[in-house]
């Protein structure tokens, strides 16, 4: 049998190709309708050329036929759309990632209260001297050690550079102590040390003992635009403190906007202006714009002026040199957290964390969303179906659907809330009893389209039988509708679980849902700070329905054929 | 037509029996204890089937519907029970239907001002940037939950214009933030059918009729396809328009609006029967009329539809 189709037989096809092979083998120079070939050429044609052309029936129909296939044309459009198909991707991202989250390490129960931790603090030590302290647990595992009723265990996180850190504890009288620093085995960087609650005040120290938490003296800073004065006891200068500080005095350096000149430095204590007095401040040798003094320690507020007087800083800052930094145990649950590097998206107002109270509700609300979605359709389309075809039960299909659709659901809602405990079971009840009309009449309408078409008269007369006729010719009708209004009930019933939560029967507290976590957050959306907690669940909200929305749209367009080239 | 509408005027009266009838037995079924206030355990008997008699609930359930219907034919809704105790129910209803009806007409008409020729103009620049940028703003309208920017409209505009925050009735000024949040979603749903009405329309036969004569763009899309495109919006003008009395849940709640909002809601929360059954009966009669309105509008609209032809076409 011949390897080339009748088509190509009967096309040009088959003789370019000939000439394209005898040209590439170097056989034929001039064009190949020169009925002049030599013999050589002639031994080197495809001998297939020659041979019997057999008509092959299946491949004749193939060719007679276009390769139109509904399913592949559908998603070939739909790939067509760009913007539909990276919706589908974040979509299943979305989806996939739910089911994902709660399988992957160091992740909280969604509720899980979480507290304090009452017996260790987390201190956390940046290059600059800056840190963060406080009891929200930052390490794995269990404690290197359980710290005794009178002692608290600090865990200690410096920078690389730092070394193995020292740290100093001091008590109220400001007696210094150093404590035994280990490394803890079980968290790389982070160090242990035990404090005793009578000496509670913490200073770190790198081990060079060039970088320190805690100095001796404090730093003023002057912004250029508006003369606001910043004081911090963060190191902000590079070279080694001064050390042959007066006795009764202390350290204090102050930087200024380069048209300032010399600073002037007025100090005044408890008694104000009457005991005000101006100190002597010098240039810091090697760093610009750098200039240090010494003020008595019982006279700590500090005013500063330009040399000339002409600029004045616009407040006055209370420098303060005592102990260190107490460091305390804080009681109670991690309430209304900002998002950190422990909870990616903060904490509620319980101690919750935000982050997989998220995903779980996300969850949560998909499977209300696909459940009401599926049930909806299965009903819906047998009810359409029913309705549309056989005609007797029109008018009781209609009387229902008059019914269902004047009395409010809420009504419904409330009855099955008595009757069940609110609960997913209940509020999935309570969507599908009056949901599935709509589809229904839908449906209903569509098939008082089609169902006297010829096409379905003709079924008739062939003697189809109805449950044929309704699942051959009626149902692949409506395939692209029905596929868009599922797509839209998914985000439909979590919108309907969202106004629940809102009216107060929406799921409990315990089930977190996208419903009662955006409802959770409208209460506190007063608090500028705590906006976060609206934020994230509207946001993941929003983009579950637009990926749905923008879907099922894309994907409906592409089902018509209509729109299939 | 006269004896289509009588018809469709029986039908809907079975309809509203069926329905009130169905409710009234519903919240029947309601836990007797929600009637008798926050203080159950401390009641002794006496006093609770005294409290019982006194709103009727001792009696069987089709006594009482007797009682409730020989009521409703004088047409007396009856009196609260438990939402303003011993207060008419017209009485407690008829400003709040003034004030939400006063603001939901208006925003409707700001809606139907905005979102048809937003979806006008969306249609004839298919595909191009206004089209593009009108479908972002509705999918935005139609995905972000509204209960969250509802908030936020009231919060930063009250910020960026000085617009009162609450709903004053004496002061219009105050209406303005209410009314714009009102519209938007409706904005973006009459926009979206708009549009999609009139690309149906664009692609019919006797639009290429009409251009083949060399009609021009601009009366094409006048006479021809937003005409026929507009009629199955109208049918459902009528029926919002009337459901403008149900009030805003979200809207009516932040800005304080003493409307209908959420009023259904609270008194079936609080087992309110007799205000549940008047608000029910009321809404319901409003789907119904609404209904049968819209389909009186269509054939005005559009005289090629007769309503009294053999398949009723929805």
């Amino acid at each position: 049998m011949s390897k080339y189709s009748p088509k190509e037989r009967i096309t040009g096809k088959l003789v370019s190709a000939q000439e394209e092979f005898l040209k590439k083998h170097g056989i034929l120079t001039g064009d190949l309708m020169d009925d002049n070939l030599s013999e050589e050429q002639i031994a080197g044609l495809d001998k297939d050329l020659f041979g019997l052309a057999i008509v092959d029936e299946s491949e004749a129909e193939r060719t007679g036929y276009s390769n139109y296939s509904y399913w592949g044309s559908t998603v070939r459009m739909f790939f067509k759309n760009k913007v539909a198909v990276f919706n589908l991707i974040v979509m299943l991202a979305l989806v996939l990632f739910t089911f994902i989250q709660p399988h992957l390490p160091n992740q909280f129960d969604p509720n899980l209260v979480n507290y304090y931790d009452s017996k260790a603090v987390w201190f956390q030590v940046e290059d600059d001297g800056g840190y963060t302290v406080d009891g929200m647990k930052r390490t794995k595992g269990d404690y290197a050690v359980q710290p005794a009723a009178d002692e608290i265990l600090a865990y200690i996180q410096t920078p690389s550079s730092w070394g193995t850190p020292e740290a100093f504890a001091y008590n109220e009288e400001g007696e210094e102590t150093q404590l035994a620093v280990s490394a803890d085995p079980a968290n790389r960087g982070w160090f242990y040390c035990l404090l005793s609650k009578d000496a509670p005040h913490l200073a770190v120290m790198s081990e060079d003992r060039t970088k320190s938490t805690f100095y001796d003296a404090v730093w003023l800073t002057v912004t250029g635009d508006k003369n606001a004065v910043y004081c911090s006891s963060v190191k902000q200068t590079k070279s080694e403190l001064i050390d042959n500080v007066p006795a009764g005095k202390s350290l204090v350096y102050v930087s200024a906007p380069a048209g300032w000149g010399t600073p002037q430095v007025k100090v005044q204590g408890a008694l104000g202006a009457s005991s005000a007095e101006f100190i002597k401040v010098k240039p810091l040798e090697g760093e610009d714009g750098w200039y240090y003094g010494f003020f008595p320690t019982e006279k700590n507020t500090l005013i500063l002026t330009s040399e000339d007087g002409s600029q004045k800083g616009m407040n006055r800052a209370t420098a303060t040199i005592g102990l260190p930094e107490e460091v305390r145990i804080v009681k109670g649950f991690i309430e209304n957290k900002q998002p950190n590097s422990l909870f990616w998206f903060g904490t509620n107002d319980i101690g919750q964390d935000l982050w997989s109270r998220m995903w779980s509700g996300t969850r949560t609300s998909l499977f209300i969303g696909m459940v009401v979605a599926a049930i909806e359709a299965v009903v819906g389309i047998l009810a359409g179906l029913l309705w549309g075809y056989v005609r007797k039960l029109d008018f009781l299909f209609t009387e229902l659907y008059n019914l269902i659709d004047n009395i409010p659901s809420t009504i419904i809602l409330m009855l099955a809330a008595y009757v069940m405990r609110p609960g997913i079971k209940t509020i999935i009840i309570a969507m599908s009893i009056t949901g599935w009309i709509g589809l229904a009449r839908f449906i209903r309408n569509q098939v008082l389209i089609i169902r006297d078409r010829d096409f379905n008269l003709a079924s008739r007369c062939l003697g189809t039988p109805t449950r044929r006729v309704i699942t051959r010719n009626l149902l692949p009708q409506m395939v692209s509708v029905v596929m868009l209004r599922m797509a839209l009930a998914i985000p439909g019933a979590i919108g309907s679980e969202v106004f629940l939560a809102y009216i107060g029967l929406g799921l409990p507290i315990a089930t977190p849902s996208l419903g009662n976590l955006v409802n959770k957050g409208r209460t506190m959306m007063m608090a500028p700070t705590l906006r976060y907690q609206l934020f994230i669940p509207a946001i993941i909200l929003s983009i579950i329905t637009i990926c749905f929305y923008l879907v099922g749209n894309a994907f409906s367009d592409a089902a018509d054929p209509k729109n299939h080239v | 037509m006269g004896k289509y509408v009588l018809k469709r005027f029986g039908a809907a009266l079975l309809s509203l029996f069926i329905i009130i009838t169905l409710i009234f037995c519903l919240l029947r079924l309601m836990p007797i204890e929600g009637y008798l206030g926050p203080n159950v355990d401390k009641l002794s008997e006496e006093v609770i089937a005294a409290k019982l008699a006194a709103k009727g609930l001792d009696k069987p359930v089709p006594v009482q519907l007797f009682n409730f219907y020989r009521n409703l034919a004088r047409g007396d809704l009856g009196k609260s029970w438990i939402y303003r105790e011993n207060v008419d129910i017209v009485k407690i209803i008829k400003p709040k239907i003034k004030i939400s009806a006063k603001l939901g007409a208006m925003a409707m008409a700001l809606s139907l001002i905005v979102g048809i020729p937003l979806g006008a103009t969306m249609a004839r620049s298919k595909g191009k940037w206004p089209d593009k940028l009108g479908t972002g703003f509705i999918v935005f309208l139609q995905a972000a939950p509204s209960a969250v920017y509802f908030l936020f409209i009231q919060m930063y505009a009250t910020k960026g214009t000085g617009l009162p925050m609450l709903y004053n009735d004496s002061k219009p000024i105050s209406w303005i933030l209410p009314i714009i949040s009102l519209a938007l979603p409706s904005i973006a749903n009459y926009g979206m059918w708009m549009r999609r009405y009139m690309v149906d329309q664009m692609n019919q036969d006797y639009v290429k009729l009409a251009r083949a004569k060399g009609v021009s763009n601009k009366a094409v899309m006048m006479k021809h396809v937003f005409r026929n495109a507009f009629v199955p919006m109208v049918q459902t003008i009528p029926s919002s328009l009337l459901f403008t009395i149900m009030g805003s849940l979200y809207v009516e709640s932040i800005y304080s609006v003493p409307g209908m909002g959420g009023l259904l809601i609270d008194v079936i929360q609080r087992q309110d029967n007799t205000m549940v059954q008047a608000l029910v009966l009321i809404f319901a009669s409003v789907g119904i009329i609404g209904l049968f309105l819209g389909d009186i509008l269509m054939v005005l609209v559009d005289p090629r539809i007769s309503l009294t032809g053999k398949e009723e076409s929805r």
